[in-house]
């Protein structure tokens, strides 16, 4: 079967076609700025680590992660299906033994007791979800640490002395 | 009139979402696959020629189903395929003697093959994505005196742009279409805007939303309207919208003025 397509020459030619094209191209690099969330309270490191610091007060057993741009939870679906099945995570708590934040971008993974997550696979299976993993948070000695997380699977321990009213 | 219409095409190109399943947003991750059913009224009150109305009381009722399914090959590269089954279209025509004739259409409209390609960015309290999606159009029955669907092969690019924060969505698009035929090129723009609300056990949206259809007959639509998006229990997903055409004006005799509504549920896993 022969394909003619004879409006190919038309697409660009027509006067609405070229604004169009021009409109888009420039709004949507325009659009990149707004809504630009940065001075969001929520979003704010320092908001999201006294929230961190408050959810590893109230629970035992758990993993507090921090997710770069978990911010919506029907898109984020695919990061509670992927760590739900890692080896050691209790799904009878929480949904799925996951509890996702997208205000804080936090993620608290429920543990059995005694079990802790193998770094390398959580960072892949978040990666796999279409999400960065950045930290993990424990609290030591009554502070917030945060183990910062390399393409490697290794961590950095960051200390933060943070607090916010 | 003319720095009106300008200022429309340009609202109108400010958007442009690629529509896809499953309610446009999922699967992100790989492996991950769904579908969705959707059911669609429309509801076209005028026969128009240019803007103005060439016959009054002259309509067009559709009733069609939506067969929708998508497959996440790995998150930057997905496969959709859509399928329209018309349940029941209806149309009023002048019969040239001062009366009206109806025609009627039924059965499967044209199978649409996209591949959209993602590329995703996650920033502090904000995420989003970039589309480039290529389309196939193929006719599945032959041509008829009235055909809802256009029953002939068909290629087409899209363009996408959106992101949102935990309260906020904000989506752009456009698609290009060209068919083998005698069908005119056309261009979908949109542009959606969206507030993200929780429930205690789930989540859901609710949009502005603004579509713009132009043909290279110098038809062309704007059609705009709410819509609401409710996640039921990550599995299943909801949604509802209505639409109207706030502006209409066709290039050849076709009926416009539209009502749009449609209901879906999709099924992601």
């Amino acid at each position: 079967m022969e394909l003619k397509f004879p409006h190919l020459c038309l697409i660009f030619d027509s006067m609405i076609s070229r604004f169009t094209f021009v409109a888009i191209a420039t709004l949507t690099l325009l659009s990149s700025f707004v809504w630009a969330d940065d001075d969001k309270e929520e979003a704010r490191p320092e908001v999201r680590l006294a929230a961190a610091k408050e959810v590893l007060m109230e629970s035992a057993n758990i993993s507090l992660l921090y997710l770069r741009g978990l911010v919506c939870p029907s898109c984020a679906i695919g990061v509670r299906k992927n760590l739900s099945k890692m080896e050691g995570v209790d799904k009878k708590r929480f949904k799925d033994g996951i509890d996702m934040n997208p205000e804080t971008q936090l993620v608290t993974v429920a543990l059995k007791d005694g079990a802790s997550l193998d770094n390398k696979e959580l960072l892949e299976r978040v990666e796999d979800a279409g999400y960065v993993l950045v930290e993990e948070y424990i609290i030591h000695d009554n502070h917030l640490d945060a183990l910062q997380f390399k393409q490697d699977a290794s961590v950095r321990i960051v200390h933060h002395n943070h607090t916010h009213k | 009139m003319r720095r009106f219409f300008l200022l429309l095409i340009f609202l109108a190109a400010f958007s442009a979402r690629a529509d896809d399943p499953i309610m446009n947003m999922m699967p992100r991750w790989s492996g991950g696959w769904g579908y969705q059913v959707h059911y669609e009224h429309i509801n076209e009150s005028d026969l128009l020629l240019g803007s103005n109305k060439l016959v009054k009381g002259l309509s067009e009722r559709v009733n069609l189903v939506h067969l929708e399914g998508v497959y996440t090959w790995k998150k930057e590269f997905r496969i959709t395929a859509k399928l329209p089954y018309v349940l029941d279209a209806e149309r009023e025509m002048p019969d040239g003697v001062g009366g009206k004739l109806i025609q009627k259409d039924r059965g499967w409209g044209d199978l649409n093959l996209g591949v959209p390609l993602k590329k995703y960015f996650n920033l502090d309290g904000k995420s989003g994505s970039w589309t480039f999606k290529p389309m196939v159009r193929i006719p599945l029955s032959n041509k008829d005196d009235y055909d809802f669907y256009y029953k002939e092969f068909g290629g087409g690019i899209g363009f996408g742009h959106e992101f949102e924060t935990a309260n906020y969505f904000f989506g752009i698009g456009t698609a290009w279409w060209i068919f083998d035929g005698d069908r005119p090129a056309e261009i979908h723009s949109s542009l959606d805007f969206g507030y993200n609300f929780e429930t205690k056990n789930s989540n859901g949206s609710v949009f502005w939303e603004t579509d713009f259809h132009a043909e290279d007959d110098e038809s062309r639509t704007l059609g705009s309207g709410p819509a609401f998006y409710f996640n039921h229990n990550d599995t299943i997903h909801s949604r509802i919208e209505w639409k109207h055409d706030f502006i209409d004006h066709q290039g050849i005799i076709d009926h416009g003025n539209g009502n749009h509504f449609k209901i879906g549920i999709g099924w992601v896993f």
